[in-house]
Formats: structure tokens, C-alpha cells, sequence
């Protein structure tokens, strides 16, 4: 049951227990999407797997991943429609689809409660309120609705109150930043963007316009956007250097999520180090035959969630690849596996006959 | 034409060439010149060692040797007066890199003045051959031919586009559907011919008896030269394999076994697994008769035990094959539809194949090859007789 997560410490178990509770929750949700939703149960079906092979399985790297792409190409839910409270829509970087996540009250209630325990255990478990380093228009523009607009609503049930930070041309909107770390300042606060946006609009502005603002009490959570970065040369350390200089940061954590399993996500402790908390877990598996790696092993990275009830995403291969840097010995004293994502896996451009002139758009 | 003031990249010819090629004249189809022409670029690849760990360099070099290039002319002998149509517009692929060139090859052979519009992704196969072909256009023997090749490059200019068509008498479009319904937004003139080679699907049927005589190493080799050598992603790479026969069970196990041997150095894009695996889901969630068959992410096997007209809608690539057991040929006759394009097979009379065909009078297939041969250089291509479409033929009486 998954109320029996609630009453622990969200990085308390060691591996044993963590993958007991882990396996026989996944066991019963893996069940019940197999029963209630007829898309996921072909999908099994045709995989080779029924409930009684389900029912059997010892290894969390035994139960059967879908790819988290598949939520772009079917609108896969297992409860009935007048159930649904919200519909989560994301496009990525690629193409056009959307995926869409079918979440009812219990599922979404949850979500919201997990996010809220995991930053918790980082940040305190006050609702503070948010500076977003983006513009509102990412939100409020259905058609740009992006992963990063998902995101950012992902986070919002974990604000006590959200200030968008830009203007719509990506220029830092300084009256508003003023006020918010005037009414905010003193107490703690939380910051939240991508690492390139808070490098271009939120520390190159400051800089430029010779703004004094004293973000010590800040804690700035940032989901990836390192690739952008990267290449122009600004590693972790460099951007937190920078973020201290300009306006005094001190509480850096950066994490992973995504919008098909929202609310488990994987932050960032002071040892650098992403962390599985006792609702999820992560498997990077081999590109080759999709086994699973070894700790320090590069592969792709398989995510198991207990969250996901309304819809069949407990267990998704992603598209982003990493590793398992060690599990329940991170010095941060947190239990459980301790991940590094490298990003995006590299989409090789593939031989044969398509698109000679379109496709390159 | 203005053309100046746009971006165009030229690897072979210049914009002097381009301006004056609507004055050229036409030649014979297999013009001398053109053959020698040819056959000494076939020479020059041939005999760089630097080239061999270019396959399809080497396989398009063979395909235009002179005596090859002749044998081929000799279909066409009695044929009376056959020139090239003009100009030929071809837009290339941007990821089989030795496409513009048999393309190319096709414009020459038929007598025509080509503009052959290559991608902006960069691959040596292009380099290497463009810069041996300007070496010879150098060369005294061919420096008439100068004004029969622009090799060129551009963004995605739609004015350049628009107006490269305009000035053709044939347009030759390499697929993919979407870019042959944009590029048909810019007209051509009445006379202009269009070839369009849109996305096709191929199938392969095998014959479990007699498979179990042959030498199925070197069938494995044959049939890994059909889908793997090209990620399963041409029109012509099976995505289906139909059994036939008592032993099929045996035949199965030994040939994918064979297959999964030569595996060893096929580099599975990063993507691949994930790929195959989402186009199972999204094909298994609508159809209980389907089974998910995985020796490792590089071959994936899906066995069906129906077959249906859009099952090769389902189709993925980079090693992804459906798998049927058919009591009878006959049962292959709904995939035969316009977007078939070849049907490779083993132990299987190809002449059966052709009289299902007529019988049933499909819209698809253009191609029956024996397993080893789909990936092969033709002048016939999609059912085109490319010489043909691209020449006119004078008529005395």
C-alpha cells in the first residue's frame, strides 16, 4: 500500500527493503493497469506477459518497461473517463507529438504529496514561495506548452506562491524580481529554472544592469537544461561560483523529472549526487540487449515509479541516458541509489530511404 | 535565371554553368562519351585502396563499369532515335550519401544536362565523388561534359527550388512522402516529366525446405546485405518474412540463429532498441495476435498469425522483422498493395510470384529479387525504366 511509504523517511531504506516494498507495490499496480487499461494489457499481452508471470517476480529488473515515448502515440489510461482531473500535455524536443498523462484526483493528490516529501527533505518542508526564471508565457500559451512549461506546473503545487521572472522577450523583469526578494528576501525561498536561462537572462542581467540582490536565502532547484551549457563550457561548479558571485547563492540543487512520472524526482544533494527516493528507482540498462548496467556502467536509463495509477507509467524506458554512481553509501548520508544523467541519448542519424529535403526542417 | 544573389554551395560545376544550361544540347541516350565518361569514374574509385571501406562506392563503381554500362545499352540498341529530355532536376536523399550519383548516372545515361541537389549533411562518399569527377571533367576527353553536371548544395531555399524547377524538363524527387508533397508545390513546366520515388515497404518469402539445403551462412550474409547493411531502412530491406513449407519451425531457428552470428558488428543506433520497442506497443495495443520475440535489442522479432493489409505500417527499421507462417502464397496478396516494392525470396519460384501478381492485378510490387539482391543498382527502379522516362524518343515513319 502505498500509505505504508508515507510513514518512512523518503531516503531511509537500504536496498533490501526499499526493493521489498518496491516489488510488491509495482507487482499490484502493474496488475491493476493489466486489468483496467485494455491498451497496456495487449501491450503486456503481446510482450509475453500475464498476471501470473507478473505475480512471480522477484527482481525490480524483471518487470516489463514501456518507452516513454509511448505516451505520445497512445492515450493510455486505467480509469474511467469521467475520473480524469487534468490532463498533463508535453511536447519534447522532437517532432510535434504530445504526450499526454491522464491523471485522476488520487493519482495527482499523490503526486503533489511526494514532491512536496522529497524537496522536503532538501529544502525543508515549508511551502516557500518560487521565483521561476522563465516567462509566464511558457505556461500560459497552450501551443508552447513545452517540457519545460510541464515542468515548471509540475513544481507548482510545491510553491507557496509562483513569480514569473521574465518578461516575454526573455529580458529579466527587474521591478518584479525586486519586489520579490524585498517581500521574500529575508526568509527562505526558492528559485527555480533551467541551468541556461538562469546563465542568460537571470545572472548575465544582473551583471549587466549592476543589480544588488541578496539570494542568500535562496535555493535554487534547476532541472537540466546542462547540454546548452556545456557548450559553452560552464560546468556545475563554474555556474554555482557564478551564482554566488552575482547575487550571493549558497543552496544549489539541481534535478531530474519528467512530466510521465511527476512528482518522483531525483535531486541533487550536497555531495552533487542525484537521488532515488524510496518511491522510485533507477536502471540504466545496455543499449545493446537492454540489460542492466553495472554501477558506473553507461546505458539508458529505465525509471520505476509507485506513483502512476491512473495511468500505466510505472516503469519507462527513457530517452536519456546515465548511471548508477553507487547505492545507499552517498557520504550525504541519504539511502538508495545515487544517479548521474548525462542527458539526451544521441539520436544517430539512421541509413536508408526518408525524407530528402523536409525532414531536415 | 537570378539565382546570384542565393545561397547555393557548388561541389561540381558553377553558377556560369547552371545559368547556361537551359542552351545545352541534348544528347543520345549512352552517348560514347558518357560511357567513357563513367567508366573512367568507375576506374578512378575502383583503383583508390583508400575507398575500399566504402562499400557502396565500391558497389556503385562496378555497377558503371564500360563494360557493364554497355551491356546495359544494349537493351536499348534498336531503338532508333532516343535523346535526353533536357534538364534534370534531382533532389537527392540526405542519408544514403552514394543516391545522388546513381542518380546522376541515370540523368547522363539518358542524355540529359543534370542538376543534382545534394543534402547539407556532409558524408566522404559525397566528397570523394564529386572531387573525382571534377578531376575529370579536366581532363580533355570529358571537358565537354562540363556543362552536362552541377552538383550542388542548399539550404532549404524554397525560391531556389522553385526556380531550378522551373527551368527543367524532368524533376526526379527521392522520397520520403513529405518532401515530395512539398516539393510538388513548385510547378514545373507543361513538357516536364516528374519522377517521385515515395516511402515503399518490402517483403522477403522463403521457402523453409528448401532453406534448410542451402548454404545458409551465405544466406544469412545475403540477407543481412538487405536490411542490416542499411539500418532495415531502405525501401527495399525486408520487413517481413513469410515462411513456406513443412520444416518452418527448424528453418526459423537456424536463420535467425545465422542471422543473430553476423550480428557481432552491427552497431545498433543509440535510439534503435527503444525505437522497435515503442513501434511493438503502439502496434500490440490494438492487436492480441501479435508476439514480441527479442534475441538482444539489435534483431527483434514480432510473429504474427494474421496477415493484414497495414501491417507494414507497423514497420521500424535497424532490425525489426514480422514473421509470418503461410499455408500458401496466396496469403501474402493483401500486402501487395501500391506501397510494395520489392519482393525478395528463396526456394520460391519468382515466376509464381509474378503470376500472383497479374492475377490479382496489385497496385504494388516493382521488384521479385532473389534474398541478397534488394539493395542492387538498376536503370529499373520502383518500375521506372529510368532511361526511358527521362529520354524522348523521335519517330520517322
Amino acid at each position: 500500500m502505498i500509505e505504508d511509504f508515507h510513514r518512512i523517511l523518503p531516503y531511509s531504506l537500504d536496498a533490501q527493503q526499499k526493493k521489498s516494498m518496491l516489488i510488491s507495490e509495482l507487482k499490484s499496480l502493474i496488475c491493476f493497469h493489466y486489468n483496467h487499461c485494455r491498451m497496456y494489457g495487449n501491450i503486456l499481452y503481446g510482450l509475453g506477459y500475464d498476471e501470473s508471470r507478473i505475480q512471480r517476480m522477484e527482481r525490480l529488473e524483471d518487470f516489463p518497461f514501456l518507452p516513454v515515448r509511448i505516451f505520445k502515440e497512445l492515450e493510455l489510461k486505467s480509469v474511467p473517463e469521467n475520473e480524469i482531473f487534468k490532463v498533463m500535455k508535453s511536447s519534447g524536443t522532437t517532432g510535434q507529438l504530445q504526450s499526454k498523462i491522464f491523471l485522476d484526483k488520487e493519482t495527482a493528490i499523490l503526486q503533489q504529496k511526494v514532491l512536496l516529501r522529497l524537496l522536503g527533505d532538501f529544502v525543508g518542508k515549508k511551502r516557500m514561495p518560487m521565483l521561476v526564471i522563465d516567462t509566464p508565457q511558457v505556461i500560459r500559451d497552450r501551443r508552447m506548452f513545452t517540457a519545460r512549461g510541464a515542468t515548471i506546473m509540475g513544481l507548482d503545487f510545491a510553491a507557496r506562491k509562483m513569480v514569473f521572472a521574465l518578461n516575454d522577450d526573455m529580458s529579466l523583469n527587474v521591478e518584479v524580481v525586486r519586489r520579490f526578494i524585498e517581500e521574500y528576501g529575508s526568509d527562505r525561498f526558492l528559485i527555480f529554472g533551467f541551468t541556461f536561462m538562469i546563465w542568460q537572462s537571470f545572472y548575465d542581467e544582473i551583471e549587466d544592469k549592476g543589480l544588488k540582490l541578496d539570494c542568500s536565502n535562496g535555493y535554487l532547484l534547476t532541472g537540466g537544461g546542462w547540454k546548452r551549457l556545456q557548450s559553452e563550457a560552464v560546468t556545475s561548479e563554474l555556474f554555482k561560483e557564478r551564482g554566488n558571485r552575482v547575487c550571493g547563492l549558497i543552496h544549489f540543487m539541481d534535478h531530474y523529472s519528467m512530466a510521465e512520472q511527476s512528482g518522483c524526482i531525483y535531486g541533487e544533494c550536497e555531495c552533487g549526487h542525484l537521488h532515488a527516493s524510496i518511491y522510485s528507482d533507477i536502471i540504466p540498462r545496455r543499449i545493446k540487449d537492454f540489460s542492466p548496467c553495472d554501477i558506473g556502467e553507461k546505458g539508458i536509463i529505465q525509471v520505476l515509479s509507485v506513483l502512476p495509477k491512473s495511468y500505466p507509467g510505472n516503469s519507462l524506458l527513457t530517452e536519456d541516458e546515465g548511471m548508477v554512481l553507487g547505492e545507499d553509501d552517498c557520504p550525504c548520508g541519504r539511502k538508495g541509489k545515487y544517479v548521474r544523467i548525462m542527458g539526451r541519448i544521441r539520436n544517430a542519424e539512421i541509413r536508408g530511404c526518408s525524407d530528402t529535403y523536409g525532414a531536415e526542417r | 535565371m537570378e539565382l546570384k544573389d542565393r545561397q547555393i554551395g557548388f561541389l561540381v560545376g558553377d553558377s556560369e554553368v547552371l545559368s547556361n544550361m537551359p542552351a545545352v544540347k541534348s544528347l543520345d541516350i549512352f552517348h560514347g562519351g558518357i560511357i567513357e565518361f563513367l567508366g573512367s569514374l568507375s576506374e578512378r574509385l575502383l583503383r583508390d585502396k583508400e575507398l575500399r571501406k566504402y562499400p557502396s562506392i565500391i558497389s556503385f563503381a562496378f555497377w558503371i563499369r564500360r563494360r557493364n554500362l554497355e551491356s546495359m545499352g544494349e537493351r536499348y540498341k534498336d531503338s532508333g532515335l532516343k535523346l535526353g529530355r533536357g534538364i534534370v532536376f534531382h533532389i537527392t536523399p540526405s542519408n544514403i550519401p552514394i543516391q545522388f550519383a546513381v542518380s546522376l548516372v541515370y540523368g547522363l545515361l539518358s542524355g540529359n544536362i543534370n542538376i543534382v541537389r545534394i543534402s547539407d549533411r556532409e558524408f566522404p562518399e559525397v566528397e570523394v565523388i564529386c572531387r573525382v569527377i571534377g578531376e575529370l571533367l579536366v581532363e580533355e576527353p570529358f571537358e565537354f561534359l562540363r556543362d552536362y553536371i552541377c552538383i550542388v548544395r542548399y539550404g532549404h531555399d524554397d525560391e531556389v527550388t522553385r526556380q531550378l524547377s522551373e527551368i527543367c524538363d524532368a524533376r526526379i524527387v527521392w522520397g520520403g512522402n513529405r518532401t515530395i508533397g512539398h516539393i510538388r508545390s513548385f510547378s514545373l513546366p507543361p513538357r516536364a516529366v516528374e519522377i517521385c520515388f515515395a516511402d515503399r515497404d518490402s517483403l522477403c518469402v522463403i521457402n523453409a525446405d528448401e532453406y534448410l539445403l542451402a548454404d545458409v551462412k551465405v544466406l544469412a550474409r545475403d540477407f543481412y546485405k538487405d536490411t542490416y547493411d542499411v539500418d532495415q531502412n531502405a525501401c527495399s530491406s525486408p520487413r517481413l518474412v513469410v515462411w513456406l513449407g513443412q520444416r518452418v519451425e527448424e528453418a526459423k531457428e537456424v536463420f535467425w540463429r545465422e542471422l543473430s552470428e553476423k550480428l557481432e558488428d552491427y552497431s545498433l543506433p543509440p535510439i534503435g532498441g527503444s525505437e522497435k520497442l515503442l513501434r511493438f506497443c503502439v502496434l500490440a495495443a490494438e492487436n492480441r495476435n501479435v508476439t514480441y520475440c527479442s534475441d538482444g535489442a539489435k534483431l527483434v522479432r514480432v510473429e504474427v498469425d494474421r496477415i493484414w493489409e497495414e501491417l507494414l505500417d507497423h514497420k521500424s527499421g535497424m532490425g525489426y522483422f514480422f514473421e509470418y507462417r503461410a499455408k500458401g502464397l496466396e496469403e501474402i496478396v493483401p500486402l501487395l498493395r501500391k506501397t510494395c516494392q520489392t519482393v525478395s525470396y528463396y526456394g520460391v519460384n519468382p515466376h509464381k510470384i509474378r503470376e500472383l501478381i497479374r492475377e490479382y492485378g496489385v497496385r504494388g510490387v516493382d521488384r521479385i529479387v532473389p534474398i541478397g539482391h534488394a539493395q542492387e543498382l538498376s536503370l529499373e527502379w520502383d518500375g521506372f525504366d529510368m532511361i526511358e522516362v527521362l529520354s524522348r524518343r523521335v519517330c520517322v515513319t
